[in-house]
């Protein structure tokens, strides 16, 4: 790989790093655990690495975005994510402001294209 | 499945006691969902090499700090280090050469003495240096993690999300202000070395002189006399050592540093004018000695007494003067 090719890629990343709390939040109104949310991600082209993901969901746990329970009453026990009061709250702001943002980035990037 | 226990180990192994177990559990039930239900060796390799570099995830999870010293803290660490780490050379290397003053080396020693002497130099000022790093760093570390409260307390370490105006800018410092730091690390060593002779040799301080059985000294200083001006001497030499320690640090003149830099070369100068006025300080004996030595008369000597203290007095005052004035001048200078 050369050099361009990999800059590229650091900064891809780091572009999509950004992206990551709000696609976890976004999906978070109902309850989900790690695996069904990379499963639902993937189904939606917006595939996340498992090793990403979860100490994800445990630092936004640990924000106080998502409220977590276990559930044992299956075979196999299950850490339940879903967005507190705070979480909600975040998540809609947070949105505008990628809105804004993108649409900001968009015209730029129009501009440049004529 | 001995696999995934060994890939939680590697994940949790360096994470905080209080969130080990959770942590197993919900990485040990993801797993096992990824997995399909009757899974084979093969299944589980597949899955966890998805997952990847446990050290990896386990660096995702971790909540502590993953760095000694952060970027805040870095460039003012990396200031301080070479600061602390220069004064702390300098020192430690004055002191050993003041140790050769203090036990000079006698006439049987073979020049490998010296290498040995001068390795053993070396050695010493490079461990000073490790020591200094050590706890430059330690005290940063410290710092990072406010340990003892102390972020950002300290006096002239400020942190880059201080709040911040105009008027904290810095002024540029005009290069001809400088005061270069290697005159004053030979200062210091030259003011220890010198407080060192005074205070346990006085008898080298004298004219030397050499002939078939080797060295000869005519002191010129009666030692009991001396001992009253030790106190002072002593005073003094702390005062410049402190006074040097500033000037290696902020080194550039200001008209602080030129206050406390006259007053102290001023004192020096009194000390002096004093010490060549007490004519029971300089030995009867020197005055026959040096007649002897050069072969003049002890009158001739004698008479010239008042005239070389007049002499040294005037070149003490002119010193201290001309040296205020120009490092006032220096202070005044505007920056370019």
């Amino acid at each position: 790989m050369n050099s361009t090719e990999e800059l590229i890629q650091s900064l891809m990343v780091e572009l999509k790093r950004g992206t990551f709390v709000l696609l976890v939040l976004s999906q978070l109104h109902q309850p989900e655990y790690g695996y069904s949310l990379i499963q639902k991600l993937e189904e939606k082209n917006a595939p996340i690495e498992a090793g990403t993901l979860y100490p994800l969901l445990r630092r936004l746990e640990k924000q106080q975005l998502l409220k977590s329970e276990w559930d044992t009453t299956e075979s196999r026990p299950r850490k339940f994510y879903i967005l507190s009061e705070q979480g909600k709250q975040v998540y809609e702001q947070l949105k505008r402001e990628w809105q804004t943002l993108s649409q900001q980035l968009a015209t730029i990037l129009m501009e440049e294209n004529v | 499945m001995e696999l995934i226990d060994r890939y939680i180990y590697a994940v949790i192994e360096q994470l905080p006691e209080d969130m080990k177990e959770d942590v197993r559990k919900e990485l040990r039930s993801n797993i096992e969902d990824m997995l399909p239900d009757d899974y084979t060796e093969e299944d589980v390799k597949a899955v966890l090499e998805e997952l990847g570099n446990p050290w990896k995830i386990a660096e995702e999870y971790q909540p502590k700090k993953r760095y000694l010293i952060g970027p805040t803290l870095y460039s003012k660490y990396f200031t301080v280090l070479k600061l602390v780490v220069g004064i702390v050379m300098t020192v430690v290397a004055a002191v050993t050469i003041m140790g050769w003053v203090l036990m000079p080396l006698t006439e049987g020693d073979s020049p490998s003495n010296y290498a040995e002497m001068f390795s053993e130099l070396l050695w010493t000022i490079v461990q000073g240096g490790l020591q200094a790093a050590l706890w430059v760093t330690l005290v940063f570390v410290a710092i990072e993690r406010e340990w003892f409260g102390i972020r950002g307390k300290i006096e002239g370490v400020s942190m880059i999300d201080d709040p911040w105006s105009v008027s904290d800018l810095p002024t540029i410092p005009a290069h001809s202000k400088k005061i270069p730091r290697s005159g004053t690390i030979f200062s210091i060593i030259f003011t220890m070395l010198f407080t060192a002779i005074v205070y346990f040799q006085p008898e080298l301080i004298g004219v030397f002189s050499k002939d078939s059985e080797g060295f000869t000294i005519y002191s010129l200083l009666e030692t009991d006399r001396l001992q009253a001006y030790l106190p002072f001497v002593f005073l003094l030499a702390l005062f410049q050592m402190i006074l040097f320690v500033w000037k290696y640090i902020v080194q550039y003149w200001n008209l602080r540093l030129w206050t406390v830099h006259t007053i102290a070369s001023v004192l020096i100068g009194i000390l002096l004018i004093v010490m060549v006025n007490d004519t029971s300080l300089i030995r009867d004996a020197f005055f026959n000695d040096v007649a002897q030595l050069f072969q003049i008369s002890l009158s001739n000597v004698v008479n010239q007494r008042d005239v070389i203290v007049r002499v040294f007095a005037a070149i003490v005052v002119v010193i201290t003067v001309w040296d205020a004035i120009d490092a006032f001048l220096k202070t005044r200078k505007k920056s370019a």
